[in-house]
Order: structure tokens, then sequence, then C-alpha cells
């Protein structure tokens, strides 16, 4: 059965990640203290958590506090610095819309392309091609290469090969937000199809009304530490109550 | 780290045939260009060069042709190696993958440019002159394996440095430049005063070695010198091991520096 367990996990990642030091501050640094040290902010801390198969999680909480991080380093994406994560289950993930697609490519080289990537073979994705292409609804247009899709497509085709493999636990990063009623229908009916088999479905999300329809469990996260794990929707009571604390805190000053 | 790279072998073969289709996309003659651009480097510079050395054209053509097939693939595998991972990054972010295949799709891409180049190679030779012995041509299989190692090896370090330091292309650039005429590409070895710095230059690189290793069999029918394929696998192993310690070294954080 899927399972994931994180226990007493830190991430620290450099500030200076997107802007590396060139050879001139390399070579100057010899000099004096050219350019700024490298400072660590701790994505994660301290999170320990336990999932097992059959639960929707939702993990809400404000800009930064580290959702897309946790699910990253479940992924094995991001590297942990302490601690210890462990999962058990085929895992896909949905992060971003572009990741895993080459956009000059057609829609059928994608589909390879997106299937190799998550260790698939010719022959896996044979037997799976037509529960992909007829899940999206897109047979005509796969000939087209992918930056003629528009977004909610290729959404929607990312969401069929990550979910037509078998996948046990499934990672979701603000993926579904551009997706019309109709799309957004089949993708909650395909992510409870695997709840129902014992998979993990983990989602991060704002969208509060979304992670009501789907999750039965949700995790707070603040300043990378979980502030509170329960059901999902005394999470969310919580989380609007603080928010709305915070709001009316300025105005009573 | 090899099994996990043989175990994505669709991956990155599906990669290399999609930056092929890429790279000739709307073009008429599409991969042709692999051989036609050596071939026309070829007839111009074979204009100019078997005057200056003195050597018959039906000659000097297909010695330069050779190396020149061998230093592009070469030089394109260090030089798009450079950004083998920033273009990765797309995949990267969905999955953890051995980062050593992105490396190697550059060096499969070039490598099917250099093949197309040497089959035509063996194509003309075998018609001009037709080869002494074929068995020779059997010393071509663990040259081009030495050749791709080599180039993997050395497209994964440029590949990891300059996702560090972003001047390194430009830097990779000038130093094949200097290299390129510290190799006998265009010019005969023998050509070379015996006792002066170019020839001993000539002696200790790799990468007229390399050279020797294909051209000794396929124009000459004979098998490479010790000493070239001593310098070769040297240089191979020094590589490859550098490779695989850097990519042991970053490949968690790698995600994060993208």
């Amino acid at each position: 059965m899927a399972q994931i367990v994180l226990g007493n996990v830190d991430l620290l990642y450099p500030t200076k990640v997107h802007s590396r030091p060139t050879l001139k501050e390399l070579l100057f640094s010899f000099l004096g203290n050219y350019g700024q040290a490298s400072k660590m902010v701790q994505g994660l801390d301290s999170v320990t958590l336990r999932i097992e198969g059959g639960e929707c999680v939702g993990v809400l909480g404000r800009n930064g506090a580290g959702k897309s991080t946790l699910l990253r380093a479940i992924a094995g994406v991001y590297p942990i610095s302490a601690g210890s994560c462990q999962t058990d289950g085929k895992i896909a993930s949905l992060f971003d819309i572009a990741a895993g697609f080459e956009w000059n490519a057609t829609g059928w080289e994608n589909i390879e392309l997106r299937a190799y990537l998550q260790g698939e073979t010719p022959t896996t994705l044979r037997d799976r091609l037509d529960a992909i292409v007829e899940f999206t609804d897109l047979r005509d247009m796969l000939d087209r290469p992918l930056k003629c899709f528009s977004t909610g497509r290729i959404m929607l085709l990312s969401f069929a090969i990550a979910t037509c493999f078998d996948t046990e636990i499934l990672l979701i990063d603000e993926f579904l937000s551009t997706a019309d009623v109709q799309v957004r229908e089949k993708a909650i009916e395909r992510m409870l199809e695997m709840i129902r088999a014992n998979g993990i479905v983990m989602v991060a999300s704002h969208d509060l009304a979304f992670l009501r329809q789907i999750c039965n469990r949700a995790i707070w996260l603040e300043q990378g530490r979980v502030r509170e794990d329960g059901p999902t929707e005394c999470v969310i009571e919580s989380y609007l109550s603080s928010a709305q604390t915070k709001k009316q805190v300025p105005l009573a000053a | 780290m090899l099994c996990e790279v043989w175990s994505l072998r669709h991956f990155w073969l599906a990669l290399a045939k999609h930056d092929l289709n890429e790279r000739y996309r709307r073009s008429f003659i599409g991969i042709g260009w692999s051989l036609i651009k050596p071939a026309g480097m070829t007839c111009i510079l074979t204009l100019v060069f078997a005057n200056v050395f003195q050597v018959p054209a039906i000659e000097y053509a297909p010695f330069l042709f050779v190396g020149l097939v061998a230093w592009q693939f070469l030089s394109e595998s260090i030089v798009q190696g450079c950004n083998a991972f920033r273009l990765a990054n797309t995949y990267l972010r969905v999955r953890p993958v051995p980062i050593g295949i992105f490396p190697l799709r550059v060096v499969l891409s070039a490598g099917i440019h250099a093949l197309i180049g040497f089959g035509a190679a063996i194509g003309v030779i075998a018609v001009l002159h037709g080869f002494e012995s074929l068995g020779a041509l059997w010393a071509l299989v663990p040259a081009f394996a030495i050749l791709t190692v080599t180039a993997w090896g050395l497209a994964c370090i440029c590949g990891i440095v300059n996702t560090l330091y972003s001047d390194t292309q430009q830097i990779a650039e000038i130093s094949l430049q200097a290299l390129f005429y510290a190799t006998p590409v265009i010019y005969l070895p023998e050509s070379l005063h015996s006792s002066g710095w170019l020839s001993t230059l000539v002696w200790c690189n790799p990468f007229a070695a390399y050279l020797e290793l294909i051209r000794r069999p396929m124009l000459h029918g004979e098998l490479p010198s010790a000493h070239a394929c001593m310098l070769a696998v040297a240089f191979m192993a020094i590589a490859a091991t550098t490779a695989w310690l850097a990519i042991r070294c970053v490949e968690r954080r790698l995600a994060l520096w993208l």
C-alpha cells in the first residue's frame, strides 16, 4: 500500500541559488568580501508526517510557507538537509505546466517523452496510449506542436500521462487552477479513483473550496513548519480564522 | 549510476531524436547537412593546404575530412554539453533522474552526425584507394567507444561547471580554438619538426591521439600506435572519473541551482 513517512525533515537552500557568483566575483573574492555571502533559507523545518494509502491530503498556507518545497522534497526533486523521507509507491508529480515538455515537439512526441521520463517503456506506453488519448479527448490535436495547445489542454495532457500508469502517489502543486469546469471534474474523478484504489493524492492549493471538495485531510504549513494537521474542514477553519485575526490586528491598533 | 542511466534509455534516446528533428526542422536538406558541412570545408581547405603541405589532394582530402568530423564531434559535445543541464531544467523539476543522461543526449546527437561522416569517409576511401587491411577497420569500434566515453565525460564536467559559473561556455570555446591548432586536424603530424615545441605538444595531446585512433585504421589500414592508445585510454579514464566524481558531488543539489 502507498505510504509517505517524513521524520523531522529539514530542507535548507542557499539564497544565491539563482545568482551564483560569476568567475569575476570568484576571482575578486580573494581580494576581499566581494558580493553577498550565501545565506541558507529554511524551506522546511522539522516536518513530521505520516500519510497512508487512501488519503487525499490538501496542503495549504500562505505564499512562501513551504507547500511546493514539501511536495518537491517528497518527490525527491529537492534534497532534504536532515531527517528522513520515505515513500512507498509509484510517484507522479504535476508541479509546473511546462515541466517535462518540449514546446516544439508534437503532442504524440511529448506523450512519449513524458512517459519515458516517468520510467515507462515503449511496451507499457503502447498499452496505455489509448487510455491517455481517450482521457484527453485530443486525438485530432496531437499531430500539432505543443506550442499550439491552450494552457488547459497542456494541463489535461500532463494530468493524463501522470495518472495513466498505475500511479500510487500523485503530487499536485496549484496545477488545476487554470482548468475549466469539465477538465476539473474529469481530474477530480480520476483522483477519487486513485484514492479508492488506496493511492495517495497530495494537493497544494490556495483554492480552499477545491480542497474541501476532494481532501479528507489537510496540512497547514507556516514558515516551513506544520502548524496544523487534521480533517480538512477543521484545518481550513483554523487557517481562515488566523488570516482573519491577522487582518483585524492592524485595524484594532 | 550506469544502471539507472540504462533504465532510462528510452527517454534519452527519444531526447536525442527530438534534438535531431528540431535542428533540421523545415530544412530542405535535413540531416544531409551533417555531411555537406565537413565536405564543403574539406574542399576549401584542401585547395589551400594540399599546396602548402605539398601532398596530393586525393591523399590529403580524406585525411582532412576524417579529422574535421572527429574534431567536430568532440568540440560540439563540449560546447553543447555546457548547456546540457540548463536545458534539462524542465525535466529535473519533474522527478529525480540520473543527471548524466542530459550530457549523453548532447553526445548522442553529435555522435549521429559523426557516424554519418565516418560512414561516408569509409565509402569514399574504399572507392578511391581501397582498404589494405579490412581487419584494421575493427580497431575503429573501440576507437569510437573511447571517443564517445571521453566526450560524455567532458560534456558532464563542462555542464556542471557551466551551471555554477556561466562563463564556462565562452572559456571552453576559446580553449577549443587554441586546442584546434595544437591538434593535427589540418596539418600533417609528419610536417612538424621533430624537435620543435609544437611537435612535443602534439605528442602529449590526447586529442591528437584520438585522431590517430581513427585515421590510422581508416586511412592506412594499420593499428594505431601503442603511445596513442595509452594516451587516449588514460585521458578517457581521467575524464570519466572526474565526471563521475563531479556528478556524485552535485547530483542531489542540481535541481536547487537551476
